[in-house]
């Protein structure tokens, strides 16, 4: 499960994942909401004088919790694509879908 | 049932949005050198729409953060198209509060109608399509949702019975229990408040994409509403998945894997600019 958190720049680790846009003081775009962190992407960042980061925390569960939610998942959008199995392109999305959010779990 | 004379009439109704929004808009449509102190004065006999023309022009999705201290600096900074995408957002935003008590969530309907736009926004890059026209196309394509609720409440309420009822798309029970669609009162609306012709036609087409000649800002808006509904965002009154249409996905030169690659900046944008708007 993911909510935001704001952290200081020198907090940031590889694989944290921004929540929002990373805007430099001139108000240039320097990395777009949901990029992954990578050490020389923070080294770059301190370069623009970043000084804060808007994070996705993972909130972690316990494996009742965790089966409960992926189970929820795979019911909510077995539904979702129930009217549509039939047709391949959706068939492929549905597959893209479940894995980001399975992932996420 | 509601006949197309019926809905045209019932659409006259309707208030209008105020005169000042219209003037602003008619300037800025007008193709005319714009004086930027008149449009300022325009914008600011609306306290509302200027606190959030100025609040969304300092969010990240348009790359400002507390820099725009007056309205003039908007427009110059962020360019006139901005102005007019963000007057268009402000005002039916204020006019459909998210907050407002009905039937169907407002607040879920709003997180849907933004998961759509961000989607949008993200999505058109690859198909070399105006980001920003894209994202106010995706928030507003679903307002004649909003309208059929505050409007239209009593007979609303039938066709959302009919849906959870019988468990299929929202727009299918409107036609049938009401003879006409979410999407034809959204355009109508639009027409009589003189929205841009891009957002009149991708409200009215957002659900049938292949009635419209030139691929543009409706075919995004139209698989971005997919997108936005598989990812499970807000609600827009039903929890089924529209077919996508491989056609113009292909005309859109979109893919799948463009999709995939999207989620996560759709998601954090969604979530953005839900802040923005509570």
């Amino acid at each position: 499960m993911k909510k935001h958190s704001c952290i200081s720049i020198s907090d940031a680790i590889d694989d944290m994942q921004v929540a929002v846009d990373v805007i430099d003081p001139k108000g240039v775009c320097l990395l777009r909401a949901g990029a992954i962190l990578t050490s020389s992407i923070i080294k770059g960042l301190m370069k623009r004088n970043i000084e804060e980061l808007t994070i996705y925390r993972h909130v972690e569960l316990s494996d009742e919790e965790r089966n409960e939610r992926l189970k929820s998942i795979i019911d909510e959008i077995d539904h979702r694509f129930s009217k549509v199995i039939d047709k391949p392109l959706m068939l492929e999305l549905k597959s893209v879908l479940l894995e980001y959010r399975i992932r996420e779990v | 049932m509601l006949s197309k004379d019926e809905l045209v009439q019932a659409v006259g109704d309707i208030p209008p949005l105020s005169s000042s929004i219209v003037s602003i808009m008619n300037m800025l449509n007008s193709g005319i050198e714009i004086d930027f102190l008149d449009l300022e004065n325009k914008i600011i006999q609306e306290p509302g729409l200027t606190g959030r023309v100025l609040k969304l022009a300092n969010s990240p999705f348009y790359g400002m953060t507390g820099e725009i201290n007056s309205i003039k600096e908007a427009c110059l900074l962020l360019g006139l198209n901005s102005i007019r995408n963000l007057v268009i957002s402000s005002a039916i935003i204020e006019r459909f509060p998210i907050d407002t008590k009905t039937n169907l969530d407002f607040n879920k309907l709003w997180h849907h109608s933004v998961a759509t736009a961000a989607s949008a926004k993200v999505l058109s890059r690859y198909c070399n399509i105006n980001p920003e026209q894209s994202f106010t196309a995706g928030l507003l394509h679903d307002i004649g949702k909003m309208i059929f609720e505050v409007y239209f409440t009593d007979q609303y309420k039938k066709a959302l019975q009919y849906q959870n009822e019988n468990d299929c798309l929202l727009f299918e029970a409107e036609r049938k229990i009401l003879g006409t669609d979410h999407s034809e009162l959204g355009a109508l609306t639009a027409e009589q408040w003189r929205l841009p012709e891009n957002i009149i036609h991708t409200i009215r087409y957002h659900h049938d994409p292949r009635k419209t000649d030139i691929p543009g800002v409706e075919h995004i808006v139209y698989v971005s509403n997919i997108v936005a509904r598989g990812l499970g965002i807000g609600f827009s009154g039903d929890n089924l998945i529209p077919a996508l249409d491989p056609i113009v996905m292909e005309t859109m030169q979109l893919n799948i894997d463009n999709i995939k690659e999207s989620l996560g900046e759709i998601e954090a944008l969604t979530d953005g600019f839900m802040t923005l708007i509570s």
